[in-house]
Formats: C-alpha cells, sequence, structure tokens
C-alpha cells in the first residue's frame, strides 16, 4: 500500500495522520542522526558560553554548563525512545505471552492473575516505578527494568481479553477439530486476529513509556548525569528557566512532538487493515 | 447485600496484601535500613546494636504485625532524613496533596464532560478529526513540561502567584486558589485529553445503540435521549474511567509538586527516595495505595447502584 | 377493502449509505407503497434487500450516514418529509415526527434485549410515551402501564414494573415492547423482524399477539420479516423487495398462491419446498438402505455404523461467580443412538434443547460425562455462522490448506492442487483462494466452510445449522451443494437443525430432542406423516 494512500481516509488527505507522520520522521530523524553526528560534543562544557540564546551557531542556545542543547536534544532524544523502545519490547513480549497462556486456558492461573493484574492496574504505574526504583536504586537500566515490568500487565490485558474473545468463536474449535495443537492455535491462529488492538496498544505503550521516563529522569530518579535524556535536561533547566527558557522548552518541545506523532498515527491504526 | 460483603472482604484481602507487598519491597532493599543510617565507617557492632534498636533482628511476621499495627495506628517510625517521626511529616504536607488532588480533579470533571458531550455531537469529519488532534495534543505534553511553562508564563514574566506559595483554603481562599489553579491546572491538562477522548467514544457508542432508537421511536426529543438514556447509560464506565483518573492525579501530583515546589506528599516522597528515607517512602506508598484501593471499592459500589445488572452477579 | 382509506404513503423513497473508494451503496431505490387503515402489509426480503431500512425510513430513525430522499412520506394526510426541505421546513417536520411517533405511529425490533434501556426500569420506560404524549397523572399512567402490559398477555403487571430487562425471557421483552409501543394505541405499527430473535413457540405466540393487538385497536401494521410463513399467516397483502426495489406486490393469496414474477417464484420453492426434490432413483436406494423395511431386520446386520452413542450425558460446570459454588447443568441426558454409513441423519429441536452441545461432544470437543460415543475416524464439523467459523485473519486458501498440514505430509504443491480442486467442487471461484474471508458473501463463506471440512476426506461430517445463517435461496443451493457432496464421496451427515421443513428435504432419519433427551427417532417421512409424540406434533405444527 502506498504512503499517500494510507494517508487518504475517505478520498480525503487525513491532516491527522499527515502531521503525524511528520512529527514521527523528524523526532526519529533528530535522534537517529544524533547517535552518529551531533553538532557538538553535547557534554563538552565551556564557560564562556553559559546560557547563551540561540543563533546560528548554537541553535537552541546553550545551557548552564556552556552545552550545546541541540546537541543534547539529540542525544537525550535518542536516549529516551531507546528506553521507551526497550521498556515496550519488555512489556509487550511478556505480556503477550502472559495474556495468550492465562486466555486462553483460563483455569486458576488465570483467576489468580488477574487478580494480580487489576490490583497493579489501579495503582499508577510511576507510584510503582519509584518504589521499584527506591528499592533497586536509579539508572537507565533500572529504569528499564522497572517500567518494562510494570507495563506487562497491560499488554497481558488487552491480549488476555482479546483471546477470551476470539477463543469462543467457531473457527477456533474449527482448527481443533482439524488437529491444530494448542500452541499453534494460539500464535497461528488468534493472534493475527487481535493485531490491531495490540498495535495500538503498543503506540500507547511507547507513549506511556516516554512520558514516564521523562518523569522519571525528571525527579533525577531514571538516566544519570552527564548522560542526556529529555527528562533529565529539564530538571536540569528548571532552575535557569527564566534566564535560559530554551533549555526547557527544546526538550520539552521534543517530547511532546513525538508523543503527539505517535498518538495520531496510532489514532485509527485498526482501521487502515481493510 | 451479598456483593457489598463480597467486596468488602474483597477490599481487606487487597489492602493486607498491598501492605505486604509494600513491607516486603523494603525488606529486600540490598543495603538495609541500619545501614544506610549510618556513615559509612559505622563498626559491625554499632550496626548490630542499631539493627537491634530498630527491631530488624526479628522474625520476618512478626515485624509485618508491628507494620500493620503501625499502619493502623499511624505509627511508622522515624524518618532517618529529619528524625521526626513519619506521621507529623505526613500529617503536615497532608493537606497539600488532597487540596491539589481535589481541585484537579474539579478542573477535570468540569471541563471534560461538557467538552465530552460536544465532542460526541461532533458528526463531521472534520469536526472529529479536530477533537482528535486536541485532545492527543494535551494528552502529549507532560505534566511537569506544561508546569514548567506555567511557572515560566504567569509566575516569573507576569508574576500572578509566588511558585512554592500555599494557603491552606480554609484561612484564605482566594489566596489558595492563586496558588493553587496553576498546579492543579498543570495536573489536569492531560487528564482533560483524556477524559474529552474517552468520554466522547463511550457517548457515541451508546448513542448508536439500540435502545436509543427506540427512545426516538417514543418522540423523545435529542435532549430527552441525550439526558436519560445516554448519560445514565455511559455513568457507569465515566465512574469506572474517573476513579483511575484521581489515581492518576495522586501520581501526577508528585512530579507537579517538584515542578511547582509545593510541599507536599508527592515532593516529600521524591526526596525521600533520593535520600534513601525508606521509612517515609514506606509509609507514602502504602497510604496512596490504600487510597486508591479505596477509591476503587467506592467506585464499584456507585457502580452497582448505577446498573441493576451487576446486582445479579 | 378498496373503500379503506390510506393512512401511509410513501413515493420514491431511496436510501443510500457513503462507502469508501466506492459509489455509494443503494440501500432503498425508489421505491413508493402504502398501507391503509386496519391493513397489515408485510414486506419480505432476503438481507441486503432494504426493507429493513425502509421501515426505519418511515420512522426516521435511519441510522447517521444514511442519506435518504423522497418525493414525499405522508401519515394520515401529515407530511412527515418533503422532497427539497429548506431548513425551516425539516425543524417543522421534526416536530411533526416527533409529536407523531410513539403516539400515532409506534415500532417495535429484532433485538428485544438491546432496543430497551438496560438500566431503567420497566415502568420508566413504558411511561415514556404517556409522559410525552398525553397529560395524565401519575396513578393513571400506572393504571395505563399495567393495562397495556396485561392485553399483552403479561400477567404479573404490578411486580414487572419495578424489574429490568435482563431479569426478563426474551419473549417477555418482546411482548413489553410491544405493550410499551400499543400503549398510545398508535395508528401504525411497524414490525422491523420482531420474531426473528425468538424461538419456534414463542414466535408464533408473538404473531398472534400482535395481529389480535392491531385487529382490537384498529391498528394498522407494517411488517417486516424475511420469514415468509410468518407473513403468510399475519399480512393481508405482501410486498417483496430485492436489492432495493419493489419485486412484486399483491395481496397474501395472490403472491403466495399465484407468484407472477420469477425471483418471488424462487423465493417461494426456496422457503415452502426445501432444495429440488431428489430423484426417483435416489428414494428408491434410500428405501433399500432404510432398515425400518419389512425386510429392516435382516439388513440390519449389514449395516455399517460410523458413529454409535449409547447413554450419553453431558454436563456442564457453570461457575457464577468467584464465591459461588460450581453448578452442574446436565445438557444432554441419556442419550443412544446410532448414524448408519452413508446416511443424513438429523437432529431437531428448539434452541437450548442441547443439540449443538451433543454435536460437540460427537465432534470430541466436549467431553462425555457418562456411557460412550464411537466414532469412526475424526469427524469435520460445519458451523452455523460461517462469520465466525473461518478465520477472519487468513486467506481462504491459507484456510483451506491448514487441515492438510496437519493431518497429511503432502507437499505444498499437492496442498494447492487439493485446494483447488475443492474450489471447484465447492462452485467458489478460482481465485477466492486468495481473498479473505470477508471479501466473501455469506453463501460464499459456507462453502468455504464446508471445502474446509470435506478438504481431509472425513468419512462423517457433523452439520450444526449450516443453513439457517443464510438467506433462503441460498439456503436452497447449498443444501443441494451438500446433497451433492454426499452423493459423489459417500458421506455421512450429521445434520443439526431447527427448521423442520429442511428437515425434512435432506434428512433420512431424525431424531427429535428436547430438554437434553430423546423424544422421539425414526425414518423422516414416517415421523413426518404420523410423529408419535406430542412434542414432535407440536414442532410440526407450523411449518
Amino acid at each position: 500500500m502506498s504512503v499517500a494512500c494510507w494517508l487518504k481516509k475517505d478520498g480525503k488527505y487525513n491532516i491527522n495522520r499527515i502531521i503525524g507522520l511528520l512529527f514521527v520522521a523528524i523526532a526519529l530523524l533528530i535522534s537517529l542522526v544524533g547517535c552518529f553526528y551531533t553538532p557538538y560534543d553535547p557534554n563538552a562544557m565551556n564557560a564562556d558560553i553559559k546560557n547563551a540564546a540561540p543563533s546560528f551557531s548554537h541553535l537552541f542556545g546553550t545551557d548552564n554548563f556552556g552545552r550545546d542543547v541541540f546537541s543534547r536534544v539529540m542525544k537525550g532524544a535518542g536516549t529516551t525512545f531507546l528506553v521507551g523502545i526497550s521498556v515496550v519490547s519488555i512489556g509487550a513480549v511478556c505480556g503477550c505471552l502472559l495474556g495468550a497462556f492465562t486466555g486462553y486456558f483460563g483455569g486458576l492461573a488465570d483467576l489468580i492473575l488477574m487478580r494480580v493484574n487489576d490490583a497493579l492496574a489501579a495503582i499508577p504505574s510511576i507510584l510503582l516505578a519509584l518504589v521499584f526504583v527506591s528499592v533497586f536504586g536509579s539508572g537507565t537500566v533500572q529504569l528499564v527494568a522497572a517500567l518494562g515490568i510494570l507495563f506487562i500487565p497491560s499488554f497481558a490485558r488487552v491480549v488476555r481479553s482479546g483471546f477470551v474473545v476470539q477463543k469462543e468463536l467457531d473457527y477456533v474449535k474449527n482448527a481443533r477439530l482439524m488437529g491444530a495443537g494448542h500452541l499453534r492455535i494460539m500464535f497461528v491462529h488468534i493472534l493475527p486476529n487481535i493485531k490491531s488492538s495490540l498495535l495500538s496498544a503498543l503506540a500507547i505503550g511507547f507513549n506511556n513509556a516516554v512520558l514516564s521516563e521523562a518523569a522519571m529522569s525528571y525527579l533525577s530518579l531514571g538516566v544519570q548525569p552527564p548522560d542526556a535524556s529529555l527528562g533529565r535536561m529539564l530538571s536540569e533547566a528548571q532552575p535557569y528557566l527564566f534566564r535560559a527558557p530554551w533549555n526547557a522548552v527544546a526538550p520539552g518541545l521534543m517530547i511532546l512532538i513525538s508523543v503527539l506523532g505517535v498518538g495520531l498515527l496510532s489514532l485509527e491504526g485498526g482501521e487502515k487493515h481493510d | 447485600m451479598r456483593y457489598f460483603i463480597k467486596k468488602t472482604v474483597a477490599l481487606m484481602v487487597t489492602l493486607l496484601m498491598a501492605a505486604f507487598l509494600t513491607f516486603l519491597a523494603f525488606e529486600v532493599i540490598p543495603s538495609d535500613a541500619a545501614v544506610a543510617n549510618l556513615s559509612i565507617d559505622a563498626t559491625e557492632e554499632e550496626i548490630q546494636a542499631l539493627r537491634e534498636s530498630m527491631g530488624l533482628n526479628q522474625p520476618l511476621l512478626v515485624r509485618y504485625g508491628k507494620f500493620l499495627l503501625g499502619a493502623v495506628t499511624g505509627e511508622f517510625g522515624e524518618s532517618t532524613q529529619y528524625g521526626l517521626p513519619v506521621a507529623e511529616l505526613l500529617s503536615d504536607r497532608f493537606g497539600v496533596t488532597v487540596s491539589l488532588a481535589l481541585l484537579s480533579f474539579v478542573l477535570i470533571v468540569g471541563i471534560s464532560v461538557p467538552l465530552g458531550i460536544l465532542a460526541a455531537r461532533a458528526k463531521t469529519k472534520t469536526g472529529e478529526g479536530i477533537v482528535a488532534f486536541f485532545t492527543q495534543t494535551m494528552m502529549a505534553v507532560p505534566g511537569f513540561f506544561l508546569g514548567m511553562l506555567i511557572t515560566l508564563v504567569f509566575g516569573v514574566m507576569l508574576r500572578w502567584f509566588v511558585p512554592g506559595g500555599y494557603v491552606p483554603a480554609t484561612e484564605d481562599f482566594f489566596g489558595f486558589l492563586r496558588f493553587m489553579i496553576f498546579p492543579a491546572i498543570a495536573v489536569a491538562v492531560p487528564k482533560i485529553g483524556m477524559s474529552v477522548r474517552f468520554l466522547q467514544s463511550s457517548l457515541k457508542e451508546q448513542m448508536t445503540s439500540d435502545y436509543v432508537r427506540t427512545a426516538k421511536s417514543k418522540g423523545c426529543g435529542k435532549r430527552r435521549v441525550l439526558w436519560k438514556h445516554v448519560l445514565r447509560n455511559a455513568l457507569v464506565p465515566v465512574v469506572t474511567f474517573l476513579t483511575m483518573v484521581m489515581a492518576e492525579i495522586l501520581a501526577g501530583s508528585i512530579v507537579i509538586e517538584q515542578v511547582f515546589n509545593l510541599s507536599g506528599v508527592g515532593r516529600l516522597l521524591a526526596v525521600s527516595i533520593s535520600s534513601r528515607d525508606f521509612p517515609v517512602v514506606r509509609a507514602i506508598v502504602l497510604y496512596t495505595t490504600a487510597v486508591v484501593v479505596i477509591l476503587n471499592y467506592g467506585a464499584d459500589m456507585i457502580c452497582r447502584y448505577l446498573d441493576p445488572r451487576i446486582k445479579e452477579l | 377493502m378498496t373503500s379503506r382509506n390510506e393512512l401511509l404513503s410513501v413515493k420514491d423513497l431511496c436510501v443510500s449509505f457513503r462507502r469508501k473508494k466506492k459509489a455509494d451503496k443503494v440501500a432503498v431505490n425508489r421505491i413508493s407503497f402504502s398501507v391503509k387503515e386496519g391493513e397489515i402489509l408485510g414486506i419480505a426480503g432476503e438481507s441486503g434487500s432494504g426493507k429493513s431500512m425502509t421501515a426505519l425510513a418511515v420512522m426516521g430513525l435511519l441510522p447517521d450516514g444514511a442519506k435518504c430522499s423522497c418525493e414525499e412520506i405522508v401519515f394520515d394526510g401529515k407530511k412527515l418529509r418533503g422532497n427539497n426541505a429548506d431548513k425551516k421546513e425539516q425543524k417543522a417536520e421534526e416536530l411533526l415526527r416527533r409529536q407523531l411517533s410513539g403516539f400515532e405511529m409506534a415500532m417495535i425490533f429484532q433485538e428485544p434485549l438491546t432496543s430497551l434501556n438496560p438500566v431503567l426500569p420497566i415502568k420508566t420506560q413504558m411511561e415514556e410515551p404517556l409522559l410525552l404524549h398525553t397529560s395524565l397523572g401519575k396513578e393513571d399512567r400506572e393504571r395505563a402501564i399495567i393495562e397495556a402490559l396485561t392485553k399483552a398477555e403479561l400477567k404479573n403487571g404490578e411486580q414487572l414494573l419495578q424489574q429490568y430487562p435482563h431479569q426478563l425471557s426474551g419473549g417477555m421483552r418482546q411482548r413489553v415492547m410491544i405493550a410499551m409501543a400499543m400503549i398510545n394505541k398508535p395508528r401504525l405499527l411497524i414490525c422491523d423482524e420482531p420474531t426473528t430473535a425468538l424461538d419456534a413457540v414463542t414466535e408464533r405466540e408473538i404473531v398472534e399477539l400482535i395481529r389480535r393487538l392491531a385487529k382490537e385497536n384498529h391498528t394498522s401494521v407494517l411488517f417486516i420479516s424475511h420469514d415468509l410463513s410468518v407473513l403468510r399467516e399475519l399480512c393481508d397483502r405482501v410486498m417483496i423487495m430485492r436489492d432495493g426495489v419493489v419485486v412484486e406486490e399483491g395481496t397474501t393469496e395472490q403472491i403466495f398462491e399465484h407468484p407472477e414474477r420469477n425471483y418471488t417464484k424462487r423465493l417461494m420453492a426456496a422457503a415452502v419446498k426445501g432444495p429440488k426434490e431428489l430423484s426417483e432413483e435416489q428414494r428408491t436406494s434410500e428405501a433399500e438402505t432404510d432398515p425400518e423395511n419389512e425386510d429392516g431386520k435382516r439388513r440390519r446386520d449389514k449395516v455399517a455404523y460410523v458413529l454409535s452413542a449409547e447413554h450419553v450425558s453431558v454436563s456442564y460446570r457453570q461457575r457464577t461467580g468467584l464465591f459461588q459454588k460450581r453448578q452442574e447443568k446436565l445438557a444432554v441426558k441419556e442419550m443412544s443412538f446410532d448414524v448408519r454409513k452413508g446416511e443424513v441423519f438429523g437432529i431437531v429441536g428448539e434452541s437450548g434443547c442441547g443439540k449443538s452441545t451433543l454435536l460437540k461432544v460427537l465432534s470430541g470437543l466436549y467431553s462425555v460425562r457418562e456411557g460412550s460415543v464411537n466414532v469412526q475416524g475424526t469427524p469435520q464439523m460445519v458451523f452455523q455462522d460461517p462469520y465466525t467459523s473461518l478465520n477472519p485473519a487468513k486467506k481462504v486458501g491459507w484456510i483451506l490448506e491448514e487441515p492438510l498440514r496437519l493431518k497429511t505430509k503432502l507437499s505444498e504443491a499437492e496442498r494447492k492442487e487439493r485446494v483447488a480442486r475443492m474450489l471447484e467442487e465447492t462452485e467458489l471461484p478460482e481465485d477466492a483462494g486468495n481473498r479473505y474471508v470477508a471479501e466473501l458473501s455469506g453463501g460464499q463463506r459456507q462453502r468455504v466452510a464446508i471445502a474446509a471440512a470435506l478438504i481431509t476426506n472425513p468419512e462423517l461430517v457433523l452439520l450444526d445449522e449450516p443453513v439457517s445463517a443464510l438467506d433462503v435461496t441460498v439456503q436452497a443451493q447449498i443444501l443441494e451443494l451438500l446433497l451433492k457432496l454426499q452423493r459423489e464421496h459417500g458421506l455421512t451427515y450429521v445434520f443439526v437443525s431447527h427448521d423442520m421443513a429442511v428437515v425434512r428435504k435432506i434428512c433420512d432419519r431424525v431424531l427429535v430432542m428436547k430438554d437434553g433427551k430423546v423424544v422421539e427417532c425414526g425414518n423422516t417421512e414416517s415421523l413426518f406423516l404420523n410423529p408419535k409424540e406430542e412434542y414432535t406434533k407440536k414442532l410440526l405444527g407450523r411449518k
């Protein structure tokens, strides 16, 4: 399917989808390029140009240590997205397996896991992440582990509810009569049918992961200095908010653009298959 | 009645479980509370003595019992950082967090309900697109970034309020509003986006259901269909959703208190985690969890009243 | 009859839907009709014929996204909808419609459960038409509600007032809907497939009720149904619709006795007679293998059994909640029967009699609690609803290959070849293999389901209401296909159905089931000609 075709809906271009694609492309480009090249060393300090305003040489100005904000945003976006992707991968893979097995087989294990799931879902994930970090210490790895584990229930729930509905349908019974094994039924027959809800769960999960990472790093409990991450940069920018607002606005906008982009793209994710 | 008993038992079990998990989480901390409390060059004896005095050498279940007793009586030991009883620390900060949460909740409900109804009525593709764009934008703004922008514009540039200031509502209500409305907005905006979207989709779902067609066939006008039929049916999922939002507000205020320098429970939590002040962390986590669990219990009770079908379960 | 006044007249009604990438789908295409006072007009048609959209358009209840235009819709001399109304006129029309809806014209729908508001008690819902259109006081309203409920043959009306829809049975819900519609004694009642969701016995009672209430209140009825036998029983006049246009219209007698159009004839043939008569040759061959014949005893020994069930009981455990005890429910009680090789064995009964559960036991999906089931080979199954029995995420070719992948060691090329042959045998287009199930029609889907069941050459095929989700003309085609395949491959069918007409046409022997037990079992013709049990007679009461 061509991109232009996908951007259209009912024959008209869907503006939200175009904006979404544009934002995601910008965010991806900036963070990918940041992996290989940044205009300045993101951690190089220069006392001469503390809190310099945006200019041609420093697109988003410099921070309190004279570090180039644009370079740091490029690097920080990379870190933030990497955390987001890792978190979602952990959550999605474990959640899928857990949800598929509990939803398909049911029984006592399902009952217990659902209770635990309900209990965990009721409590805001950032609170749990805080507990995790306070127990295991703060740092990027701990953060990814904490958020990853905390994201399992939400994926498990989506997959489970899909499986609970699908397993009752006649095509599953048919597959069993044909002699398909349980694993084959679960992952070859049923899983493709919940693709769309899984995709939107992935998008929502990624956004939540990015926002959580930002919040945790903002509280100095996530990514540790001198590494740049978008949340970390916001936290460092706060004391100089009045003198150098660009320090805060640049990473803030970066978060906004990427989360909004993914959000807009996922809006009608379910419909694009037909 | 059976439903009530069942739910109450479930509530108790959940509370006990949450308490146990909280308790256990801080038992497995690599360096235990006693070590964290002393300077690095403390001798083995000193550590042992302190462990003894803190009761860390007793069996696990005994300590859990004590912990539970403490939780019920509000006795959580002393903060290692401030040297004050945890209960005292908390009661000082409790008011700020609760009033911030309530104010944000009022803002969210007050703004998103009318907007949600309006959004559900948007019939054209363009209208739907605009609603989707705005709700997504609101959801994409990190609350603390918004808080910083608000501080910058209204606090620093316009000087409408002093970040970190707070007056209890009982003393000076307008002064209170002046300080709290901005943090409350920062907490509320992402949740408003979420709520509008949720309301829109659940109202739309109700509006296309068969009973609405029946109501119209009886001669009900649009307004009557909305108020008497649709909203009544949409109420159950909305109540459940709002409970979740309330829990999210509590979580959101941890970060927002930091941004606005408000000395509330959330800020205390963040500070205590950084300084590994575990008695405080443990107490806050336990209380917040309890509040969330009890909120859910309340929501279940309301839903049962609102939806006759639940009674049959 | 000609002297009666026209109550409702519809001229040049069009309804269409906007579609993605394609031209608008026209659901109703310039149809005109009228309903006279006190008359019952039936609209018949298969799904997609536009009959429901016509009813909804008259009531002004079309779903969002439907475009509606017409020359005019006039009710009792008042214009409900005109041709080129401007904003102001539209508002006036809307107001008029609201004043008439629920007062002079009322409607009942197909699904009584979802059509009633789940969170309001019956009283509040029934009160609404009175509140909106009359000035009755509180007590008078309550009296009127109870009276309406009583007239709809709901006895303990007072008790019902505080109950909620989910506490009532399907039949009671539909009676409540009727009572609510008739509460203001409307002059026109529109019924949109009001009995489709109900079982056979309740259906009869509801139709009877509608007829009686209409007569008592001198109410005209516009009755939409796909079930021709219901229309024949109830209506004064019938209109046949297909693809949004009226095919034929006339008095019930004209339409049913002397249909003029080919489509009508086909529809009648499919509905009343089932598939084409079996050939003479087949009949004789059937008679020969029929052991109930004079020399049955001798032949019985020769007969090979494909399936035999002895004293089979099946229960399923129900758990109503986490803390409640499990309840055991017996769905099948002590059933014994045999199925012979090469026959079509019918199992009939109303919904809830346990026939679907029985079938699942025979297929091995459920386990038996008591007794034994002996089946030769692994039976394959064709389910009722081809929309759920085929995996929507896979292409037809993949679905058909799957049993071969699982059960045989054929190479991919061989599998592809088998699939192609099967598509041909089931009269599906050649390229069907590359399509998703969603791109096929209901009949085509059921063909795919049959192909998937037969592709591994099973001896026994279990058919669970295989045609009841299909339109009548399609039903006939599918039944024919099933018979053809049975003849060619020497298959044995177990055919579960609630439709006696279908069973009579296709089955060699029939087992009548009620509440999980065998009521009667025997040769189809003899069972239909002189049923021994009361229940069988009741089932046969409506053909």
